[in-house]
């Protein structure tokens, strides 16, 4: 019982830390300093840009980002503004629409990859060999920035203490099924709420891998693109805490995005984040409780960012536990244990952006009626129980892989191309933001 | 066994509840759309201007020709005429005052409605305009006027006027002293500030305060050492030997003038004894004044120094510098890239930075010093006559408290202070 306890109160003292950042998070979106990271001089500070697109089987939408490049308001002549528009061996015609847009304008630049690595790491390795400019932004296939994002996505890097900068995603499909409802939701209190909070409070605001971009030399010195890691994205973004730069998030630079429309496509996307972030926190926590330039502060995010799959974990480890001590243990200590996981797991809930947060998200947004779909976040939760414990274990077998081919000098192999299926999706009605 | 299966039954229906507006807004949804961004809207500081011409226009577009030209209900003043016309306005329908041609108001005419003329307009003394004013050529204002937002080809703002909206000049935009504006100043050229005042943005190409620059015309004269047979011996004799401020000392003593620690780091690198000055700066060749710092190459270009810093006259730092503490720099220092500062920072006159400044404490640029990119605080920002900030009409001042200048500086792109900003005598 001793033991069970012990695990027990760990699994509490973690979820309390997760509701507690919730609530301060919250707070600080409704009360507390809004940081402007620099924006009262976007379209001031105008630094030479490689915009890198990587795609693989991207028809559906290839032309549509494209389209909203050659629209950015952005000084275009004498290479001030490039694009480099990676075509990964793809099958369908996303080749043919690159070339197309290369061949009328000068600074698109088209490159086909039919050898080396496969995944998005290393066609993101590849374009940065390729850039003239020392600010790389990347952005997905099915984004669509709006004109002056690029602009105001670059004002932070006038302070030479920013290294990533990150935008926000907005999803653009929303009609499309209850599971892109759900994620609309999920995403305004991830961004809203969740990053500015954590650039208001000198935190760890996390890059998504796209809508943002790097400076080639601070990504030079934190050792480039990893072609191995699931998540290359959050792994930059500590690497490049780690190697004492910041992150500049940018609520106002928004760029829609086409999220993942059905349950499979879900299962997919969340386990390979799932994955991703777990490897990260094998990876990177001794380096981040070591780490001399971080705060407490900024090491306790860093650790909570990293876990942050490991949260329906530890909620499924404490409904097993308490089962156990109801058949098994004393009738208090199952008392206790129950009263104390229903009380976290009811400040938790939300799938990973807490209920409060995106309620007060879509108050952000002034937005209406969708918060009445609020509630139904909870089967989400209840999925990524099951989704996050499997990639946890899988995560742990990968680590443990890693570790053996180390001890006997096998070099790791890059990851494939993680990607959902596109299909152009267009605006259709919406409510404005102010 | 009812009883339980009762309760059961109850917590089953108040659990299911919180799902019904969801499942009302699935089947009939009325916030099904994604949040509205407006895609093609662009940074451009004179956007309000803008805005205004463009409902002008259209609401000008939509009446008739007949009711425009009309002098019924027209309003004598000093001779000219207005013509009272209603046109369907962002607020709704309204008066506005329209003129074809040259318009001459008389001191203290009050007028509520909006003015739109055609040729100039000349404002005299303590007159109370509370429309937008538009006009297509010059405007001039007279003494202590009070208006709400102005648009015109070139604008003059006589002394003591306040503007409680924006103001707007296709070209020029000269402010006379004691001015205050509350909303942004803008210009599609030039703004002149002549004397003292209070704004909240300032945005042009060029933005120059005060006009005599005489006194404090910039003066950037950085000379560089000439370097001889003798200089390069003492470096080559002491570089592996002594720290780089025993090396400078010598120079010092053979050359009778200061020789910056980075011109002898670059001077080794010429003569092949280091590598990369920055590299050797990192490890060995440290200035006196960073002895006392715990300092580290972050990447190949820039620096992160723990601690206060106090840098000498006459020096010259390459590469960006992220300093933990507070900065105090001497006169005539030469930064060779961007600059942030944890706490406060201090620069003394002639300071010259090759990028950015931005600083999380209170900031003072003494006079005379260049900033060819921008200057960013968190606290406040005080800035000397004589001063220039920007390059090729970008760059900017910002600040998220007060942005205090004095006259004879000029910045190009934009000013911005949270808590506004006050031209002064002296800051």
């Amino acid at each position: 019982m001793v033991i069970v306890g012990i695990i027990m109160a760990i699994i509490f003292f973690v979820m309390s830390m997760y509701s507690l950042r919730h609530y301060i998070f919250y707070w600080n979106r409704l009360f507390g300093n809004q940081k402007g990271s620099i924006q009262d001089l976007a379209g001031y500070y105008l630094p030479s840009v490689t915009v890198i697109l990587p795609m693989k089987n991207e028809e559906a939408v290839a032309a549509t980002i494209l389209e909203r490049l050659t629209v950015m308001d952005y000084p275009k002549d004498n290479g001030h503004f490039e694009v480099i528009a990676i075509n990964d061996n793809s099958t369908d015609k996303t080749g043919e629409i690159i070339n197309s847009y290369a061949s009328s304008h000068s600074y698109i630049n088209a490159i086909h990859r039919d050898k080396g690595g496969r995944g998005k790491g290393d066609a993101l390795k590849a374009g940065t060999e390729l850039a003239k400019n020392d600010i790389i932004l990347v952005f997905d296939a099915d984004y669509q920035p709006t004109k002056a994002c690029v602009k105001r996505l670059v004002a932070p890097f006038c302070d030479p203490e920013i290294g990533l900068v990150m935008g926000r995603v907005v999803p653009i499909n929303t009609t499309q099924s209850l599971m892109t409802r759900l994620l609309d939701l999920e995403r305004s209190g991830g961004y809203q709420v969740d990053q500015q909070a954590r650039f208001n409070l000198n935190l760890i605001p996390q890059y998504g891998g796209t809508v943002g971009g790097i400076k080639r030399s601070v990504l030079k010195r934190i050792g480039g693109w990893n072609t191995i890691m699931l998540a290359e994205d959050t792994d930059v973004t500590i690497r490049t805490y780690l190697n004492g730069w910041k992150i500049a998030y940018v609520n106002i630079a928004e760029c829609y995005e086409e999220s993942v429309v059905n349950w499979k496509e879900r299962r997919h996307q969340l386990t390979r984040w799932a994955v991703g972030h777990n490897q990260c926190l094998l990876n990177h926590s001794g380096a981040i409780v070591r780490n001399p330039i971080l705060t407490v502060t900024q090491k306790i995010d860093g650790l909570l960012l990293m876990g942050v799959y490991i949260v329906p974990v530890l909620m499924l480890a404490g409904l097993v536990l308490s089962i156990i001590t109801y058949f098994f243990g004393s009738y208090w200590w199952w008392l206790l244990f129950s009263a104390l996981l229903f009380t976290v797991a009811y400040n938790n809930v939300g799938n990973f952006a807490a209920f409060n947060e995106i309620g007060i998200s879509v108050m952000l947004d002034k937005r209406g009626r969708i918060i009445w779909l609020l509630p139904w976040s909870l089967f989400n939760f209840f999925a990524n129980i099951w989704l996050c414990t499997g990639a946890f274990l899988r995560s742990l077998v990968i680590h443990s892989q890693d570790v053996t081919m180390q001890a006997v000098g096998v070099e790791k192999t890059g990851v494939r191309w993680a990607k959902t299926d596109k299909r152009g999706h267009s605006k259709s009605r919406g409510r404005r933001v102010k | 066994m009812l009883n339980y299966l009762l309760l059961l039954l109850a917590f089953f229906m108040m659990a299911l509840l919180v799902f019904v507006p969801g499942f009302i807004e699935l089947r009939r949804p009325k916030d099904p759309g994604p949040i509205d961004i407006d895609m093609d809207r662009d940074i451009d500081e004179r956007y309000f201007s803008k805005a205004y011409k463009k409902y002008l226009k259209a609401s000008m577009h939509k009446t008739s020709a007949d009711q425009l030209s009309t002098d019924g209900g027209s309003t004598i003043i000093s001779g000219e005429s207005f013509n009272d016309v209603v046109l369907s306005m962002h607020r709704g329908p309204e008066v506005v005052k329209m003129s074809d041609g040259d318009v001459h108001l008389s001191s203290g005419t009050d007028f509520n409605q909006p003015i739109v003329v055609a040729g100039e307009m000349t404002i005299d003394d303590e007159c109370t305009l509370l429309g937008e004013i538009n006009v297509d050529k010059d405007l001039k204002t007279g003494f202590d006027n009070r208006l709400i937002a102005a648009h015109a080809g070139n604008i003059f703002l006589g002394s003591d006027n306040s503007v409680s909206g924006w103001v707007d000049a296709e070209r020029l935009l000269s402010i006379e002293e004691g001015c205050e504006i509350e909303g942004r100043a803008t210009a599609g050229e030039r703004i002149m500030i002549n004397g003292n005042g209070l704004f909240k943005a300032l945005a042009a190409p060029q933005i120059s305060i005060g006009v005599d620059e005489g006194e404090f015309s910039n003066r950037l004269d950085f000379s560089e050492t000439l370097w001889s047979t003798d200089l390069d011996r003492i470096i080559i004799e002491n570089f592996d030997e002594k720290p780089l401020s025993d090396i400078g000392r010598m120079l010092e003593q053979s050359t009778g003038k200061i020789v910056a620690y980075n011109d002898v780091l670059l001077r080794a690198n010429a003569l092949g004894l280091s590598k990369d000055p920055l590299i050797a700066l990192e490890k060995k060749q440290r200035p006196s004044y960073f002895e006392s710092n715990k300092m580290w190459l972050q990447c190949g270009e820039t620096f992160r120094v723990k601690g206060n810093v106090k840098i000498p006259a006459d020096e010259r730092l390459a590469g960006n510098m992220i300093i933990e503490g507070d900065l105090k720099a001497s006169a005539g220092v030469y930064f060779e890239g961007s600059i942030h500062v944890g706490g406060s920072a201090t620069f003394g006159s002639g300071t010259v930075v090759e990028g950015s400044l931005v600083c999380q404490g209170e900031l003072l640029i003494g006079n005379n010093c260049y900033i060819e990119e921008c200057v960013y605080s968190s606290n406040d920002i005080k800035i000397k006559a004589g001063t220039s900030v920007g390059k090729d009409s970008l760059g900017g001042v910002a600040g998220e408290k007060k942005v205090m200048m004095e006259r004879f500086t000029t910045v190009q792109g934009k000013i911005y202070g949270e808590d506004g900003i006050e031209i002064r005598s002296t800051v």
